[in-house]
């Protein structure tokens, strides 16, 4: 074994033509390498394999009644089977327990993406405060705000710093703000609106959450415009959709209802979400009021008494001491776990069994998409005894397949690879595509309409698969495209048509049904299929009833006059679970997080996506934005709640 | 002092396309891309010292699909480069990046590394044909992503990698898939190549190229390198650099250092690299000499 060199001497020494690669193994005295191509063969040696903690329960699950049940006999008669399962319909049959795992293995087992709370012994610094607020998001935000205002002492910790602070959201959707009703928005029966949720969620969420959200959401909107945010901010920046109500609408569209509520805060000029900025207006006024922002205190784990009680955090600063912040209540609002594959592919499961069911890999998180943040506010919550909601669990979108055309729900109608309409497109909302992922991948989805689109989307009502106007700038630029519109294969762009600003959108357009076919691919059979749909469609019109899909009578418009315009879509691609997850951890009626016997667990609450049964199944847009409002008012609420219980 | 450029390789992805060429680790294994990334960093930090002469211009993560990292793994490796290396101001960081991968538990550490560019592997842009080429991805997400991650609209971070050359059943999705990147905001598109069975042959691939040279000419773009293209001024510092021979330092499975006058190849054995990727001794597999351009 030799001496050894340094990299740079032995990069020299190659280039003079001194020293090689068999040269190290005598200086460094490490086996030689040889000119490697072991790609993904390197996988199968790779160190680290996920096994800790993992549980394979599918293949437990397949030895379940595959011939492993000696002298099993099918019954032939009812009386047999009578027989068979009168000594106990839930056993797996006589003698057998051929699973031999118990439900603590198979509901309880400890998932890999948990881990256990750190071990952490040397803090830095401690210090205290009345109410502790983890994640200065949009519901950690609101509650420290509304508790330090209610005159506790809180900090709001936050793992970003001050500098590297950024927040997503984009619609906001609150009810009977004075925003809207200054304007003349009609106000909305609150209990319509609970309802309304309530039916989404087929009764799978906390009704007292979701009343909060329907009664409270205005005032807690109205509280931040009134008394925290800047009016000169809420005077550029607020845009207010659809205030004037849509022209035609009803109020209701193949039963579901929808409502007015949605601003979005952007910038004219620039097309840009002000609302990441906007909400330090909000950090700045509980500093003003004596509250403290903690940047860059990424929580570890939340600290218990020994009665169980949360009586704090503990957190990494960004030069990576401990800090302790001692609490008397604790309001986890650290967002869901869209950006955490493990947990994604665990929790997620409405859309992992939706991927799995059409051949998805199992191993694969990527499989199933999903954004927001890293989960670890449910994670110390579970740690400290809580539970996660049961499922299905709702992502923002569930569905592998999203109808074409995002700004035309409802409005116009969509054609199949065949030429034919395909579904109600009147039922077809953001959110709810079960049917259409049963259709293969790669189907060309077609929406079509004509020269007069904007009276038709006229009936439209407020949910994310509307046209969104927000804002007049937009709707102005949305017109002004359509009517500079180009014919031909390459289509043209419209801005605007779709939530996200000024994202563009492509347009199909032609003179004629015949040329539109052509642009759209459709040739021979299909072709004709379509002109003659579209003839079907228009009589169907006439007599205001759709016997073929059952689209409501108000959105059934004729494809008349020119020119014609059309937009693509496809079925396939990956599922995804859109912007955030909507299932959280479980609460109890005032934000109190539960444990196991669904007893809350003293001093803990959570807030915003951290906060589970809001959705229940499935999520669902009465109005866009609904999923920020809801977060918002959970923060509003939980804050009043701590506070109350605190005395 | 002299400049060098810096590649920092993450050679992984859950599942390689068919028409890929990269080598790369396949599979999704948290636990083994943070050992990885481990690894890296201990790399990164074990030879700063050699590279006290040089200053990097341009850092790139590649190698595969870097964004699967761990963004707090990157952010700490770009901390450490950082502090130990000298590193130019108006040093770009560009990484080859999935829409997959961005979130809210992901961005705030990508922008803590200071991620000028992201390179998104779209592969495809236009609704048919899209699943094709891409099985990771939903199309649906890019606007999402765009507008509450990357905040594309006003700023210059936003890359797309087309395929092109692939025989797909409807030719035309291609040239609509490069109208669709014309109508983005982004600033830079690279054209990868489609390899294996389904490939066209380079006649036809060529032809694809061509056309799409047309349209991007016509938006504005211009190609700099052969199958890169940028709005003017946004041309790649690292690719440039590259093609033009400059000196780079690389850490990483696979990755090539190229400096005085010497190429060094590091093993793309994961096991090996990650038991020992302090020990640059250990982990060479190959070095020759090289000339720079």
């Amino acid at each position: 074994m030799g001496e050894k060199i340094s990299r740079r001497t032995f990069l020299r020494g190659a280039a003079a033509g001194t020293m090689s690669v068999a040269a190290l193994t005598a200086l460094g005295g490490c086996a030689p390498q040889g000119s490697s191509n072991a790609g993904s063969g390197a996988a199968a040696a790779a160190p680290n394999e996920t096994a800790g903690g993992s549980y394979d329960v599918m293949a437990q699950m397949s030895s379940l009644n595959r011939n492993m049940t000696e002298g099993a006999v099918a019954p032939a008669t009812p009386e047999e089977f009578i027989v068979k399962m009168g000594d106990g319909a839930l056993k797996f049959a006589p003698g057998g327990d051929p699973l031999g795992i118990t439900p603590a293995d198979f509901m309880l087992n400890k998932p890999a993406w948990l881990g256990d709370a750190p071990e952490i012994a040397d803090i830095a610094g401690t210090e205290s405060c009345d109410i502790l607020v983890i994640g200065a998001g949009n519901a950690g935000s609101v509650a420290a705000l509304k508790a330090q205002e209610m005159g506790k002492k809180v900090i709001l910790a936050e793992s970003q710093t001050y500098d590297e602070y950024d927040e997503y959201a984009c619609d906001m959707a609150c009810y009977n703000s004075k925003i809207f009703l200054d304007k003349g928005t009609p106000e909305i029966d609150p209990i319509d609106i609970m309802n309304e949720y309530v039916r989404k969620a087929l009764g799978h969420c906390n009704l007292k959450i979701v009343r909060d959200y329907a009664f409270r959401s205005g005032e807690m909107l109205d509280w931040m415009m009134e008394k925290h945010i800047p009016a000169e901010y809420t005077e550029k920046y607020a845009k207010t959709s659809n205030y004037k109500g849509n022209d035609n609408f009803s109020g209701e569209c193949a039963g579901q209802k929808s409502f007015i509520g949605m601003t979005q805060w952007r910038d004219e000029e620039t097309n840009i979400n002000m609302w990441p900025f906007v909400i330090r207006s909000l950090h700045a006024s509980l500093e003003n009021l004596g509250g403290k922002v903690a940047w860059g205190y990424q929580a570890q784990r939340l600290v218990q008494g020994s009665d169980g009680a949360v009586t704090g955090a503990i957190f990494k600063d960004i030069d990576g001491a401990y800090q302790q912040i001692d609490a008397k209540a604790v309001i986890v609002a650290a967002g869901g776990y869209g950006g955490n594959p493990d947990m994604r592919l665990d929790l997620s499961d409405s859309m992992r069994n939706l991927a799995w069911a059409y051949g998805a890999d199992r191993t694969n998180p990527e499989m199933i998409g999903g954004m927001g943040r890293d989960g670890s506010g449910i994670r110390m919550i579970m740690w400290a005894g809580g539970t996660m909601e049961a499922g299905p669990r709702a992502g923002m979108s569930i569905g592998k397949n999203g109808a074409p055309g995002f700004a035309f729900g409802g409005a116009w109608p969509c054609f199949g690879p065949e030429g034919k309409r395909v579904y109600n497109e009147s039922m077809y909302k953001f959110g709810s595509n079960g049917y259409l992922d049963t259709f293969p991948d790669e189907q060309l989805l077609v929406n079509v309409t004509d020269a007069n689109w904007e009276t038709y989307l006229s009936y439209q009502g407020y949910g994310h698969e509307t046209m969104d106007r927000s804002s007049d700038y937009m709707v102005a630029e949305v017109r002004a495209n359509m009517e500079a519109y180009k014919t031909g294969k390459d289509g043209f762009p419209v801005r605007s048509f779709s939530r996200f600003g000024n994202e563009s959108s492509t347009m199909w357009a032609a003179d004629t049904l015949e040329e539109l076919a052509d642009i759209v691919g459709y040739t021979g059979e299909a072709k004709e299929n379509f002109l003659a749909e579209v003839a079907h469609y228009n009589e169907m019109c006439e007599a205001g009833r759709d016997e073929d899909w059952g689209c409501d009578p108000q959105c059934l418009f004729p494809i008349k006059d020119a020119p014609f315009f059309a937009s693509f879509g496809t079925t396939g691609g990956q599922p995804s679970n859109g912007l955030v997850m909507l299932s959280g951890v479980n609460t109890d009626d005032n934000y109190r997080c539960t444990d196991g016997s669904k007893a809350p667990i003293p001093g803990l609450y959570a807030a915003g996506n951290t906060c589970g049964n809001r959705y229940g199944i499935q999520y669902g847009t009465p109005t866009a934005g609904n999923s920020c409002g809801f977060a918002l008012t959970t923060g509003y609420c939980a804050a009043e709640a701590a506070v109350k219980d605190l005395g | 002092m002299q400049d060098a450029l810096m590649s920092i390789n993450v050679p992984f992805c859950v599942k390689q396309c068919g028409y890929c060429p990269r080598t790369v680790v396949e599979g999704w294994d948290a636990k083994r891309l943070h050992a990885y990334m481990e690894a890296v960093k201990n790399e990164v930090e074990a030879n700063a010292s050699e590279f006290q002469d040089c200053r990097v211009t341009a850092v790139h993560w590649g190698g595969g699909l870097a964004s699967m990292a761990n963004a707090q793994d990157v952010s700490d490796i770009m901390g450490i480069v950082r502090s130990r290396f000298h590193v130019a101001e108006d040093a770009p960081v560009t990484m080859r990046a999935a829409i997959a991968n961005i979130s809210g538990a992901s961005m705030p550490f990508f922008k803590r590394a200071g991620v000028t560019r992201f390179d998104f592997e779209m592969m495809s842009l236009f609704p048919l044909g899209y699943s094709y080429v891409n099985k990771r991805d939903s199309l649906g997400d890019l606007p999402v992503v765009c507008d509450h991650f990357l905040r594309s609209y006003a700023n210059r971070n936003l890359g797309i990698v087309l395929l092109y050359g692939l025989d797909t059943p409807e030719p035309d999705n291609f040239r609509r898939s490069v109208v669709e990147f014309t109508r983005l905001s982004a600033c830079h598109l690279l054209l990868q190549r489609a390899r294996g069975p389904h490939a066209l042959p380079e006649e036809q691939a060529e032809a694809q190229h061509d056309e799409a040279r047309m349209l991007l000419e016509e938006a504005g773009f211009h190609e700099y390198l052969p199958r890169r293209f940028a709005r003017p001024g946004e041309e790649d510092r690292f690719a440039t650099l590259e093609a033009a021979g400059a000196s780079c330092i690389g850490f990483g499975l696979g990755a090539k250092t190229r400096l005085d006058g010497a190429v060094s190849t590091t093993t793309n054995d994961l096991a090996l690299y990650c038991a020992a990727s302090a020990d640059y001794a250990a982990i060479t597999a190959d070095v020759k000499p090289w000339q720079p351009s």
